[in-house]
């Protein structure tokens, strides 16, 4: 068959790459830069590192919180230390523990032979119901259960919360973490640049065109129309762009199945996350760092959001290689001022570029500037999400919005496994 | 020194449950309960005479009709009479209004929201068929699921079996009910504000949650869990407040022969080889029995009245990291007369016999969780008010009434501590709010009375004023509830059982951890009558 | 004290109220009967012209740039002929091909139409417009609805209006005044006879029922309640919501709904005009063959029905009034292959009707069931048939009497 992917990250690479190998006739639009490429650090996924033969895909960097009143804590997967008291550092080994074990089950969710179940009660059944216990809890409810240090906490809740609008307390948040750590981005940040994969797409054709929108009748997607170019036609259309964007907007809600148009309608996409550019710099060595200092703050600067405010005092990571600062819970009036006054209370120099939620979703083609296509809350997850994996019978969603919610491949393999020959209806 | 085949520790409604039906099946049965008069928070005091205070609880839905039926409860006085409606007086001098009839409640939403009046009876419709695929789990025994015994994969195919029996897109709905806030899942259907904030409010009662905290939608969802009648949802009052249906169990229980002893404060669980053996009680008596079982909260039952070197390690870690912190708070007001509130018209006053709900927005409701998660308290509450003496003249002299406010938020951890000034202190936020929507309120007041986080846990034993014992949040639910393991009411000593909202199906008066915890004791007992 | 909404003729139906014989109909108040029986009521359907206030229909104008692609993705039949003055009827689906409500659809203009249904459904009208530009206002209390329906309504409108409503065909609509007062009148009903149903705007209603009144005396009319229409559409063989279905928004279960092909509506299910909500879910369960119920009318045998009160002494008790319920239907091996959901004795035909849903194998024409009934305490079964839908008809409904 005949499938066009739209797209230009990870996860249309691999849908496109898989779907070649599996003999198919493959081409790709580009829709010009995601908003994939403001998250540089983000690893691709094992799964898409092995279907690829990529090698090592991630290099481990560890993690650094800093407080307002420069303490730090430094964070590797072997040990904690800083200002983390002993009790702390000798329970971080068990901790480690069980957050790696839930991260083998929530990525064996989303992988083809894992038998799940089975593998989870070999944790045996202590650790099993640990392993249970993550995704359910708040984040302050399982950093409180495990540790007694402030800025630990807050920097591991910090790491959960980027790109997220949610406050430690509420529970569900520690999925967030478990997410995270999940993909090795807790201590761990991409160690190949974004085009790899495109590198392998030898026999697969490019277009580097804006998207536009897709044209459909009874029940399927008939052509994907390009700005200033050709409108292409397929037998089967992909989209990695986020689910509000590809079907609210390109396809349009009038034209969707209306529980798909309500999950569209539903979906939570609302952004409180800023992306400032400033210096790379080596002063720590390469890792990640969290500008935080209690989780109770980590709080604070989400209460005002709920009531269409935001933060006084913003919390931020830092991806120190690439010198992308990501501020949570920053609006617009004082957006500037709160980002310069933390570059300068943690000297980053200057800002040479500050994006907020409306300028991502504007630059990007991102609904509401959201990082991932869609919060990654529980609400919204695996299966949850699968609802919006075929919208028609020839079209499919193979982003950040559906599958794991990274835009490290695994979502666009997945899609790939599950593309079929579209059923008659008419 | 007597025997008896059990002893149950804790007259609270559970507990109660618990000895009837056990007494039921022919055993020989002590019940001990620490106060003057059994109920636990399941009670009417007359605190300012002639005035019938609730100071626990006080409405009734979830109580399971089997219990009902099979303990005889109206044969032994329990009385429940239907709670009509909802009222919510608003702050721009509006009010929002639900009725028991369709059409009437249709009429109310129609004022704000013609499309909302529909939504209103497919979101109930909605509600009815996920409560219809859930309810069944309410009566089961929370298996475990990391074990391979048949038992267990039995019970956890029976649990998949009545969820799959729901449609595809009911089970969505059930699982982003079961992770979302309360308001976000409610902002779904309607648009109306008021319509939005008096449905919320059932994701956070009993709950330190805001209503825009994801999983307050499963605290949202157990409220409905309830009937009386048969009619899904239906919420009624009990005869002589809760205390009446706390006393009808327990003459239910004196009928098949149990013993209860009041005043009777049990000190230690007798444990003896890994076994329990009896209590001990704080005069120095002894009560020993082939089993003990404790209505209590998990956290007075392992931390104080055992010794915790008793427990293996992981079990105590649990019952130490069991979260318990409460945010609520219970007023009771003894009034000269029936106060007005200038929002309701006056040819609806009926509605002042149903529940006044003092929750006139979403944010007023966020913002009253905000203003206390950090160790303080609302500074304007949210209130659940209710006049009984309107339904039941008895609960206060003719003429006069009683206002029965249950209030959050106040942070069971006050910053400070619980002192006789800061309860003074909150009862004056708690009446100077509502009096902004009731301006003679303050005339009419005789007398005053606060139960704060801190009285729930010395009076009740509900550790950190907890109502639910616990909070009703995933991590501790169904097979979670205390402990992974020990969520079938036993606990790593043997013959000791626990039987009260510490287990599942968890808090509001269900009776069900007592029925379950019974029908598992009996299924263990050798020689039974059947029930 | 809150009651129950009235209609604007209220005052005027209020005072013919002889035996307090209300109901409730979306939220309203209306007479179940106004006399102390009900045959004249009927019979005036069938004889000359009974009046009915029909007023607690659902009623929208849908108005913009997209109404017509809104509609057409909203019913499932094609309404790519609806001109202006025509009316059509329609059923809406859900997502899984279950019927919500059915209606009927006016055209005024090609970016103006008018929807009524027998309850309100704003709500999911709303969600299907999603994206559309449409509006959709509730116009439901703007508006009094008479149905006059039977032989002499078509000289009575003559009276009222003028020739012009000879004009008018089946299905057609048009605007008139009435002393000033003017009013939408369009030949539709549901009775299965020749009738016309007029709307008129709230605060004229009054002056429209009095003037229909005056000059209503030579042609017999007769204000008529509920319990008289619907015999009459039973045997028309006409649905009705929470009767004969229920809301596909509203069920307890998956198997309480029902889909067009389950009514007798399959005939209204276009699925070459293109998407509509349901389309998918109704091409699969058209391509499966999976309906598990078809419409029937059923005539049960009365004389065996006679015959078995007379055994006991007593006189046969035929409905006056059409039963509603789900009431089983066994074939000759004590299966339960289907349930009629009313029924009732029709004195114009003569027979007991009843409208059912049995399985396909049992919906033939000819084919045989038993009906259960209680005669004098005991339950006994009576045969039924199933007879072309529906058993009344009658050339002057859709007569064309206009001048050439």
């Amino acid at each position: 068959m005949k499938v066009i992917v739209a797209g230009s990250d990870a996860n249309a690479w691999a849908c496109a790459l898989k779907m070649k190998q599996a003999g198919h006739e493959v081409e790709i639009v580009t829709g010009g830069d995601g908003v994939a490429t403001l998250l540089p650090g983000s690893p691709l996924s094992p799964e898409v590192a092995s279907e690829f033969a990529l090698g090592a895909v991630l290099k481990i960097v560890g993690r650094v919180g800093v407080s307002p009143q420069k303490k730090t804590v430094q964070l590797k997967l072997k040990e904690i230390s800083g200002e983390v008291t002993p009790r702390d550092q000798e329970r971080w080994p068990d901790f480690v523990r069980v957050m790696n074990n839930a991260s083998e089950i929530w990525r064996g969710l989303f992988q083809e032979k894992l038998d799940v179940a089975g593998r989870w009660r070999e944790f045996g059944r202590r650790q099993a119901m640990e392993v249970l216990r993550v995704p359910c809890q708040g984040l302050s409810e399982l950093l409180d259960d495990w540790f007694e240090s402030d800025l630990l906490k807050a920097t591991l809740g910090a790491t959960a919360l980027r790109g997220c609008r949610q406050g430690p307390f509420a529970p569900g948040t520690a999925f967030l973490l478990l997410q995270r750590w999940a993909r090795g981005e807790v201590f761990g940040r991409s160690k190949v640049g974004p085009g790899v994969l495109a590198s392998q797409g030898e026999g697969i054709r490019i277009h580097d065109l804006a998207i536009e929108s897709y044209s459909v009748a009874l029940g399927r997607i008939e052509s994907l129309r390009t700005i200033g170019g050709p409108e292409l036609t397929a037998d089967i259309f992909v989209s990695s762009e986020d689910p509000v964007t590809t079907l609210g907007k390109r396809v349009g809600l009038t034209r969707l199945e209306l529980d798909t148009a309500a999950t569209v309608s539903h979906w939570d996409a609302r952004s409180t996350t800023a992306v400032a550019r400033v210096a790379a710099s080596e002063k720590w060595g390469g890792a990640m760092i969290n500008f935080c200092s209690t989780l109770e703050d980590l709080e604070k600067a989400y209460d005002p959001t709920k009531y269409g405010g935001f933060s006084e005092s913003p919390f931020a990571e830092f991806d120190s290689e690439s010198g992308l600062l990501y501020v949570q819970h920053l609006g617009d009036e004082e957006a500037a001022n709160k980002v310069s006054e933390l570059c300068a209370l943690h000297e980053l120099g200057e800002v040479e570029e500050l994006l907020l939620p409306a300028q991502i979703a504007e630059r990007y083609n991102a609904q509401g500037g959201h990082l991932f296509g869609g919060e990654r809350a529980l609400w919204q997850s695996y299966g949850l999400r699968e609802r919006l994996r075929r919208p028609f019978s020839n079209f499919y969603l193979c982003g950040a919005g559906t599958g794991p919610g990274d835009h490290g491949g695994a979502s666009g393999l997945m899609c790939a496994r599950c593309v079929r020959q579209p059923v008659a209806t008419s | 020194m007597q025997k008896y085949d059990a002893v149950v520790i804790g007259g609270g409604h559970n507990g109660l449950v618990n000895a009837a039906y056990l007494g039921k099946a022919g055993l020989k049965v002590a019940l001990l309960e620490r106060r003057p008069v059994v109920g636990g928070a399941t009670i009417t005091e007359e605190i300012y005479p002639g005035f019938k205070y609730l100071t626990g609880s006080y409405l009734i839905s979830l109580l399971r009709p089997q219990v009902i039926r099979e303990l005889e409860l109206p044969k032994h006085g329990l009385e429940i009479l239907p709670l009509e409606s909802t009222v919510a007086p608003l702050l721009d001098g509006d009010y929002f209004a639900d009725w028991p009839d369709h059409d009437m409640t249709r009429q109310e939403i129609e004022r704000f929201s013609r499309k909302d009046a529909e939504s209103y009876d497919e979101f109930n419709a909605t509600m009815r068929r996920i409560v219809f695929g859930v309810k069944p789990i309410l009566d089961m025994i929370p298996p475990d699921p990391t074990s391979l015994e048949p038992h267990d994969l039995a019970q956890m195919a029976r649990v998949r079996g009545t969820l799959d029996r729901m449609e595809r897109r009911d089970f969505h709905t059930l699982c982003r009910l079961m992770t979302m806030s309360a308001a976000d899942f409610l902002d779904e259907w309607f648009e109306t504000a008021p319509l939005k904030a008096i449905k919320s409010t059932s994701g956070i009662i009993g709950t330190f949650l805001g209503v825009r905290s994801a999983g307050t939608g499963y605290v949202l969802l157990h409220h409905y869990l309830g009937e009386l009648n048969g009619v899904p949802r239906a919420w009624g009052f009990a005869k002589g407040g809760t205390g009446g249906l706390s006393q009808s169990i327990a003459r239910s229980a004196r009928a098949h022969g149990v013993e209860i002893f009041e005043d009777t404060p049990v000190e230690r669980i007798l444990v003896e080889n890994g076994r329990a053996v009896g209590v001990a009680t704080a005069k120095g008596d002894e009560f020993r029995a082939d089993r003990v079982i404790s209505g209590a909260h998990a956290h007075p039952t392992f931390l104080k009245m055992m010794d915790p070197g008793d427990l293996p390690e992981e079990y105590l870690a649990d019952i130490n990291r069991w979260r318990t912190r409460g945010p609520s708070c219970k007023v009771n007001l003894a009034l000269d007369g029936l106060p007005d509130f200038p929002a309701i018209p006056k040819n609806k006053r009926a509605l002042l016999r149903g529940s006044i709900e003092i929750a006139p927005s979403v944010d007023y409701l966020e913002k009253a969780y905000d203003d206390a998660k950090y160790g303080g308290w609302s500074r304007r509450p949210f209130m659940d008010a209710l006049m009984p003496s309107l339904l039941d003249p008895g609960m206060a002299p003719p003429g006069k009434h009683i206002m029965s406010l249950f209030v959050q938020y106040a942070d069971a951890d006050l910053k400070g501590g619980w002192t006789e000034q800061k309860k003074a202190e909150f009862l004056e936020v708690v009446v100077d709010t509502l009096s902004e929507h009731s301006p003679d309120l303050k005339d009419k007041i005789l007398h005053k009375h606060i139960m704060t986080p801190d009285d729930l846990e010395r009076v009740f034993g509900l550790t950190g004023g907890h109502i639910f014992h616990g909070e009703l949040t995933l991590p501790q639910l169904f097979f979670m509830r205390p402990s992974p393991q020990w969520a079938n009411y036993r606990t790593p000593i043997k013959n000791l059982w626990m039987c009260g909202s510490s287990c599942h199906p968890g808090g509001c008066i269900t009776g069900a951890p007592g029925r379950n915890a019974a029908l598992e004791i009996l299924s263990e007992v050798k020689e039974q009558v059947p029930v | 004290m809150q009651r129950l909404k009235v209609t604007p003729f209220h005052s005027r139906t209020s005072a013919l109220m002889q035996g307090a014989e209300w109901r409730r109909w979306g939220g309203y108040q209306v007479a179940s009967c106004y006399e102390m029986v009900p045959d004249r009521e009927y019979y005036s359907v069938r004889s000359s012209t009974a009046m009915f206030d029909v007023s607690p229909l659902a009623k929208y104008r849908i108005k913009g740039l997209e109404a017509r692609p809104f509609l057409q993705k909203l019913l499932t039949r094609n309404i790519q002929s609806l001109v202006p003055g025509k009316v059509i009827y329609s059923p809406w689906c859900d997502s899984r091909g279950k019927v919500v409500d059915d209606g009927t659809l006016a055209c005024f203009a090609e970016d103006d139409f008018q929807l009524t249904a027998a309850e309100q459904g704003e709500a999911w009208l709303k969600r299907v417009a999603t994206g559309f530009q449409v509006t959709i206002d509730n116009i439901s209390d703007d508006y009094g609805i008479l149905a006059l329906q039977g032989p002499t309504s078509r000289g009575l409108l003559n009276e009222l209006v003028g020739e012009g409503i000879d004009q008018l065909g089946f299905s057609e609509a048009a605007s008139f005044e009435v002393e000033d007062v003017p009013v939408w009148i369009s030949r539709t009903g549901y009775t299965g006879d020749l009738g016309y149903e007029v709307w008129v705007k709230a605060q004229h209603a009054e002056k429209l029922w009095d003037r229909l009144v005056e000059i209503g005396f030579s042609f017999a009319l007769m204000p008529a309640g509920i319990w008289a229409l619907d015999v009459a559409r039973v045997e028309a063989g006409l649905i009705m919501l929470d009767v004969d279905y229920l809301s596909a928004l509203r069920t307890e279960s998956l198997a309480q709904t029902s889909s067009p092909f389950e009514l007798g509506l399959g005939w209204s299910v276009h699925f070459k005009k293109g998407d509509f909500v349901g389309r998918e879910a109704l091409w699969r369960e058209k391509e499966e063959n999976s309906t598990p119920y078809r419409f029937v009318t059923l005539v049960m045998d009365d004389l065996a029905y006679r015959e078995a009160f007379q055994q006991v002494g007593l006189a046969v008790d035929l409905p006056v009034q059409a039963w509603r319920g789900m009431h089983p239907l066994f074939d000759a091996q004590g299966e339960q292959p289907g349930y009629a959901t009313c029924g009732t004795w029709s004195p114009t035909t003569q027979k007991y009707i009843m409208l059912a849903q049995v399985e396909p194998a049992y919906s033939a024409e000819g084919s045989e069931l038993l009906f259960d009934a209680v005669v004098d305490r005991k339950r006994r079964k009576f045969p039924c048939r199933v007879v072309k839908t529906p058993v009344f008809e009658t050339s002057r409904k859709k007569e064309c009497y206009a001048k050439v």
